[in-house]
């Protein structure tokens, strides 16, 4: 059996029909075109609203759909709410997708490491790992925030840092139903370098339920930014919807809707990406496919 | 400014307030009272020598002090009936109140008072204020002798034994033991009207009538709660809900108070907080380039509207800052002191002139830290930041939580500006003059001069101020240490925001004293 043979019996990563499975999944699709309007407002935010959007522009709690100037009203300070929705959603999508990545690449690395290597390495990276989960996520975050300061490079690597553990785990268990398949096992036998099975052969296989694992990872970054920034910790130069809701929620009962609105951008955000997660999941699962 | 004045600036909600809260008839006897503050619990119930607002709070109804200060700004006599100066003012003769027991049934005697002032005044508690002190003796069971080696005023002297540190501890349960570190601070032993009963951790202190008070027939209530809520909205619901009597120093978010008085069941005043008036202020880093220079700082005050911070971060319960000795203070205000008004040509002009022109990349770039414990803070220096990114100075804010705050503007001095806030008494000395001299640079003292600001003739002034008898020549000088402050600017008050209470209708006598959180509560009563 040749590599190239190896390569062929394998399932590939893209299969055809996997955007078919994904848009007849129809909740996945609505998660789908929210999320690409976030991010299209969020692209557009410097040209629909090229002032910078903490800037104090009219008076303070003016109601939304009163002045046309600012369509969704303006905040306790006299800021235009409709800029801060705009530009926080770039915040937001920018944290969610660094953060991922970052935890992506610490939890597949140590997962895949652990498997593959097993014994004390196992052992020892696991203990790590448990280290790290035993440890509540909000209270890590918000220490290394205050340790570091509340700039957004730091939150993003302070949310990576609690959200890889979930991902090294599952990488883990993935590499290790795989490990002694057959055509691993042939690999080696064609003297393959272990590195190149695993990061070749290996790793993709491994990869789909990483993949959802992840996109659903932006969502609770997202979540964990806006809770820094509710509790007045995340970054002040940034315009924030978790600050927005947090600065707003002392005036929740005369004007309600300064925490509101970013409430309902953040809970529109995290519901469509865990739409397309879901969507993601049962389109990478040819199992679920076929139903 | 008069009480009465201060009121105005609550008119509108609180129009049948504007009668002063006296008792015009006979105070009631009997029901209880559940009372907070705009903060959290205390880390013990008597915290000797400082703690904050929290513990000030939950010691003083059970420890009282020498002297009491009135919302108009009298002495009235607590443990101590009479004060009496010796001629050189270098002698004080402190005449007590003779049949007080202590809550445990033993007597209270001069004993008692030369212990805590030898203990816990000048060593922990009121080092800077008593630093005169040669010594304090006993003159017989009822009367204490304090010995000065400089002439000490009697204002100067009231003021520091009705102050928030000047409580008297009993010698027989502290002597011997470490103050600080005494288990009895947690379940205080003392004189007041109030013996607290129970301490639930996380919840309240619960506290019963001392039916040995040694002012007959007070306190009027049976029993007193201090319960704590961490969020100001949770207050607001807690008083439409009946849990919550009594809120100090601003429980409810400010828009929260006309809603709450409409419903004509509550009540809002700012009395009660004479002799700690808030502000929130700027404090320019002396240790650093461009904010260094006095030119500097007298332009960028010119380019922040201290208007418009009053009247959108307090909703217009403040007043731009004129002077470090704020303009509520009836004995020692003087407005004749340079003014900034927000003009941001102006700025812009005297920064042109002073070297810093308009260029790529703004004028110069500067770390702005507002310290993360109000709310407040945080919008203020957001607005600071847009006044001077409008002079085309590059701003990065910071605005750490509470800890980093106090570490970063007083320990590691890692600003060029900082926000921050500081209560007044009426006496200036030493809370507010140390801000200014070089004997307040205290590396680590949060609420000190953290600007690093050393000036020869603003020593020389404070140091005369601290030992003038003369009440007049003390108003004078006062004058001179304000015109000197706002002239140099290494820090200085933006905004001096109103404390206010809420509370309910039919409560009686909760805004009469000069710092009412302090005070023991026992004419507190409840209409029948």
């Amino acid at each position: 059996m040749s590599a190239s043979l190896v390569l062929a019996t394998l399932p590939p990563v893209a299969r055809p029909g996997l955007l078919r499975r994904f848009i007849r999944h129809r909740t996945a699709l609505v998660g789908a075109v929210v999320l690409l309007l976030i991010a299209a407002i969020a692209l557009a935010a410097p040209w629909i609203f090229p002032r910078n959007p903490l800037r104090i522009v009219g008076r303070p709690e003016i109601w939304p759909f009163l002045d046309a100037r600012y369509p969704l009203g303006t905040d306790s300070m006299g800021r235009d709410i409709a800029a801060m929705l705009a530009h926080g959603a770039r915040a937001s999508l920018l944290i969610g997708l660094f953060a991922s990545v970052t935890a992506t690449l610490i939890g597949v690395s140590i997962g895949a490491a652990a498997a593959w290597y097993g014994r004390w390495i196992d052992e020892a990276l696991m203990r790590v790992t448990e280290l790290f989960q035993v440890v509540p996520g909000l209270v890590f975050v918000l220490s290394i925030v205050a340790i570091l300061g509340g700039t957004m490079a730091n939150i993003t690597l302070a949310v990576g840092l609690v959200s890889w553990t979930q991902i090294a785990r599952l990488t883990r268990a993935e590499v290790l139903t795989l490990r002694d398949r057959e055509f691993v096992e042939a690999c080696r036998v064609l003297g393959l370098a272990p590195w190149r099975i695993l990061l070749r052969e290996i790793l993709p296989n491994a990869l789909p339920p990483v993949v959802v694992l992840s996109s659903l990872t932006v969502a609770a970054a997202i979540l964990y930014e806006s809770s820094v920034s509710f509790l007045g910790l995340g970054d002040p130069n940034v315009a924030s919807w978790g600050r927005l809701v947090g600065e707003g929620r002392t005036l929740i009962r005369t004007a309600w809707y300064i925490s509101a609105l970013p409430g309902i951008a953040i809970m529109l955000m995290v519901l469509a990406l865990n739409l397309v997660g879901d969507g993601l999941n049962d389109a990478l699962n040819p199992k679920l496919g076929r139903r | 400014m008069t009480s009465i004045s201060r009121r105005g600036l609550l008119a509108a909600s609180t129009a049948l307030l504007a009668l002063p809260v006296q008792a015009q008839t006979a105070p009631r006897r009997g029901g209880q009272v559940t009372a907070t503050w705009g903060g959290l619990e205390p880390q013990a119930l008597f915290v000797p020598g400082g703690g904050g607002s929290s513990p000030f709070m939950t010691s003083t109804k059970v420890l009282e002090r020498l002297l009491a200060f009135t919302a108009d700004l009298r002495f009235e006599p607590v443990l101590a009936t009479e004060i009496q100066p010796a001629e050189d003012f270098l002698q004080y003769r402190i005449l007590l109140r003779q049949g007080v027991t202590w809550h445990d049934g033993r007597p209270f005697t001069a004993e008692d008072v030369v212990f805590t002032v030898t203990q816990l005044w000048k060593p922990i508690a009121l080092g800077v204020a008593l630093k005169a002190l040669a010594s304090a003796e006993a003159d017989g069971p009822h009367a204490v002798v304090l010995r000065f080696s400089s002439p000490v005023p009697e204002f100067f002297l009231r003021s520091t034994l009705a102050s928030q540190f000047a409580q008297v501890i009993p010698k027989h349960l502290y002597e011997g033991r470490d103050i600080i570190t005494n288990p009895v601070n947690n379940k205080p032993v003392g004189t007041g009207p109030w013996v607290v009963k129970e301490w639930v951790r996380g919840s309240h202190v619960e506290y019963a009538r001392n039916d040995k008070y040694w002012d007959a027939g007070k306190p009027y209530l049976d029993r007193l709660f201090i319960r704590w809520w961490r969020d100001p909205a949770s207050r607001a619901a807690a008083f439409e809900a009946g849990a919550l009597d009594l809120g100090l120093s601003n429980p409810v978010p400010p828009p929260e108070i006309d809603r709450l008085t409409r419903t004509g069941r509550f009540e809002a005043s700012s009395d009660g907080y004479q002799t700690a008036s808030w502000c929130s202020t700027i404090e320019f880093n002396q240790r650093r380039d461009h904010v260094k220079r006095r030119e500097v700082r007298q332009a960028l005050l010119h380019g922040i509207d201290r208007q418009f911070i009053a009247d959108t971060v307090y909703y217009g319960r403040a007043r731009p800052g004129v002077s470090p000795i704020h303009s509520s203070n009836a004995l020692f205000f003087s407005g004749d002191v340079p003014r900034y008004d927000f003009d941001p040509k102006k700025a812009a002009a005297l920064l042109d002139q002073a070297g810093l022109p308009r260029r790529r990349g703004g004028r110069f770039s500067l770390s702005l830290v507002s310290a993360g414990w109000f709310e407040e803070n945080v919008k203020i220096g957001q607005y600071v930041k847009q006044a001077l990114e409008d002079l085309d100075i590059e701003v990065t804010l910071a605005v750490p939580d509470r800890a980093t705050s106090l570490k970063r503007i007083y320990s590691d001095y890692d600003y060029d500006i900082a926000i921050s806030n500081y209560t007044a008494p009426i006496e200036p000395v030493p809370v507010i003059t140390q801000y200014f001299t070089s004997d307040g640079i205290v590396k680590g003292a949060a609420f000190r001069n953290a600007t690093g600001f050393s000036d020869p003739a603003m020593d020389a002034i404070v140091q005369q101020f601290a030992g003038e008898t003369s009440e007049a020549a003390r108003k004078g000088l006062a004058r001179d240490f304000a015109r000197l402050a706002t002239t140099e600017l290494p820090h200085t008050p933006l905004v001096e925001f109103d404390s206010f209470t809420v509370a309910r209708k039919g409560l009686r006598n909760h805004s009469r004293y000069g710092n009412q959180i302090g005070e023991s509560w026992a004419d507190l009563w409840v209409e029948g």
